[in-house]
């Protein structure tokens, strides 16, 4: 028995391995002394410092950083209620259509997306004047069409978990629909959107496609840049960078998995 | 005996000047094509603890949660203190229900859950506290009230779900199975609570349960509900003794069922050819006419170990002893009276269980007097 508890151990170790050790490398050379990526030369953070005064690439992390909070948010709202019309008004009219448009875009090859959406915004400008040119807000309205429907997966989940009695009882009390939905549902159904929230950020950071298609000039978000610069050849700075950003999105999944964990018991209780 | 104008106040159901509290009349509510409510009338009068009994399905529920307005009726009216409240949506009732889950809030505390109600009348902070500190006194919780509901027993969680309920002195009280999610014990210590703290408020109380020895110890008069409609509203004694229906007489405790058919009747005795081979001699308050198809409801511990068997005898049936329910208190024999029929008999058990004269394999007669069953048609 010990024997093979130690070979389990094993092949979780060659899997973490396998997940993460280009992720570990990365690290390490981002403290690597040498310009050439791949040639280790003595430990220094001066790539770190270098970074600091790289406005382009600054700009382009404050840009991303900004669609992928706008982009969040609103994706938390739509994706909110369209998980309240799938879960609480039962079989209206279309909804069989109104889910299977819904999650569309998680399997859309995002080429298609990105490629569609260009049209849309070409066409728009034409006609009506609006989005005036490509750039913040041609990305995140692209954003939000993906993004809702993983936010809308999230919370639905968790909203058909929900016991409707509470909901019935708030009413009961005296609690209008509306005041039941912000005193009850809402707290209750919280850590999803915190999750989703969470999701559709990181989704929207490191989106490099869809963005391409639809941003214009002076609007490059940080994946266009590292990649851009990684077709000119790398420099260390962009491991500094990348470390930043692995740094950033752990603390930020650590801390959501602690919240829901935190959830747990009271999802179930009644 | 009281007087009657007491025994009116007492049984207001008995008082033909009485108004009702709540009216239901000709309710129905169908889901799609299911009647789970059919065609419903009933009257409840203040201050009754009524129980709405019935097998899972039966239209209980539903028609419980019309009351509280979380399902509208496909037609019929609803009246509570003479006004229609029909239209009136769940939020505006002057009533409150406890779940059978007890859906208390789990982020608030026991305290916010009892206030919630008040909050949304727009109470006075001060009163508010005042009424919380008053009911959590009440049910004997006042030291839990800092605790969210998942760090409670299932004893507890039904205490503050009935003083969230209670908190906004409702003119009347639903209670979906009150007592179906707590164990054996402490659902029989809770159920005289219950009725104490009925009696000490004065609420009229409406619940819902399955369990007959429930509703047989807490109302002060039970409705029997089949498939959507109500069979029977009575008395848990009369109930017991004198059902309507087979349906009935079986649902709530146990039985023995004899069909047969009306032979002589005069006055309130008929005699009956049962399907035994034998003659029954019964009282029957309803008289049937000679002919009719029949079945004899008796209850168990109504039959006796017959000493004068005669192999005409009526109301007299032997058999051999095939089973025994030993209960403690007392044992259920089953005795076989002929290939296709089982009788069965309680006797309370006066000596302990090795000194019982009836063993397995023994022959034994039983006897029942005439007044000690009823007459049953549907």
């Amino acid at each position: 028995m010990n024997r093979s508890r130690w070979k389990l151990y094993l092949f979780l170790a060659v899997g973490l391995a396998f997940l993460y050790i280009p992720v570990l490398l990365l690290v390490i050379y981002s403290f690597n002394e040498s310009r050439l990526v791949t040639v280790w030369s003595g430990f220094s953070t001066k790539w770190y410092g270098e970074l600091l005064h790289n406005r382009q690439l600054l700009d382009a992390a404050w840009l991303s950083v900004r669609i992928a909070a706008t982009n969040a948010t609103f994706a938390v709202i739509l994706g909110t209620l369209a998980a309240n019309a799938l879960v609480r008004h039962g079989n209206f009219r279309g909804r069989t259509g109104f889910q299977l448009l819904l999650t569309a875009p998680l399997v859309m090859p995002e080429v298609i997306t990105g490629l569609s959406l260009l049209l849309l915004f070409v066409t728009m400008e034409h006609t009506v004047g609006w989005p005036a040119g490509r750039g913040f807000t041609t990305i995140t309205i692209a954003h939000i069409t993906f993004s809702t429907a993983f936010v809308a997966v999230v919370v639905r989940s968790r909203l058909s978990q929900m016991d409707r009695s509470l909901e019935e009882a708030a009413m009961d009390l005296g609690a209008r629909p509306l005041r039941v939905y912000m005193s009850i549902t809402l707290p209750l159904i919280a850590p999803a959107l915190l999750s989703g929230w969470l999701l559709a950020f990181t989704l929207s950071l490191d989106d490099l496609v869809i963005s391409s298609f639809v941003a214009g000039p002076g609007s490059t978000t940080l994946p266009m840049v590292v990649y851009s610069s990684v077709r000119m050849g790398v420099s260390p700075q962009i491991n500094a960078l990348a470390s930043i950003v692995v740094l950033i999105v752990s603390v930020a999944v650590l801390v959501a998995g602690l919240l829901s964990m935190r959830q747990q018991p009271t999802a179930k209780a009644n | 005996m009281t007087n009657p104008a007491e025994r009116r106040k007492l049984e207001p159901w008995q008082d033909p000047k009485a108004a009702p509290y709540v009216r239901i009349d000709h309710v129905t509510k169908k889901f799609g094509d299911v009647y789970a409510v059919d065609d419903v009338s009933l009257d409840i009068f203040q201050g009754e603890f009524f129980s709405l009994l019935g097998s899972s399905g039966c239209g209980k529920s539903t028609l419980l949660r019309m009351l509280a307005g979380l399902e509208r009726p496909s037609a019929g009216r609803i009246y509570i203190d003479g006004a229609d409240v029909t239209d009136i949506p769940a939020y505006s009732r002057p009533v409150n229900m406890m779940f059978q889950s007890y859906a208390l809030f789990p982020h608030m505390t026991v305290e916010q859950n009892v206030e919630f109600g008040l909050k949304q009348d727009r109470m006075p902070r001060k009163e508010r506290a005042e009424r919380v500190g008053e009911m959590l006194a009440l049910l004997q919780i006042s030291e839990l009230r800092r605790r969210k509901p998942d760090q409670l027993s299932g004893g507890q969680r039904q205490r503050v779900a009935l003083a969230r309920t209670l908190a906004k002195h409702p003119k009347l009280l639903l209670l979906d199975e009150p007592l179906g999610a707590l164990d054996k014990r402490l659902r029989e210590s809770a159920q005289f609570e219950l009725v104490n703290l009925q009696e000490r408020i004065g609420i009229t109380f409406v619940t819902v349960t399955h369990d007959q020895e429930e509703a047989m110890t807490m109302s002060t008069r039970i409705a029997v509900m089949n498939a959507g409609q109500i069979l029977q509203v009575d008395t848990p004694t009369a109930i017991y003794e004198y059902p309507e229906y087979r349906f009935v007489a079986d649902f709530i405790g146990l039985v023995n069922l004899f069909d047969g058919r009306v032979m002589e009747t005069q006055d309130d005795q008929v005699l009956i050819e049962s399907s035994l081979g034998r003659r029954l001699h019964m009282r029957d308050l309803h008289p049937h006419a000679i002919g009719t198809p029949v079945t004899v409801a008796i209850r168990p511990e109504k039959m006796q170990i017959c000493s004068t068997y005669q192999e005409n005898g009526i109301n007299q049936v032997k058999g051999v002893v095939e089973d025994i329910a030993y209960l403690g208190d007392v044992s259920i024999y089953r005795v076989r009276v002929s290939p296709e029929m089982l009788v069965e008999m309680t006797l309370t058990n006066v000596h302990p269980r090795t000194e019982q004269a009836l063993t397995w394999g023994q022959e034994v007669a039983m006897e029942w007097s005439p007044t000690s069953g009823v007459v049953l048609t549907e």
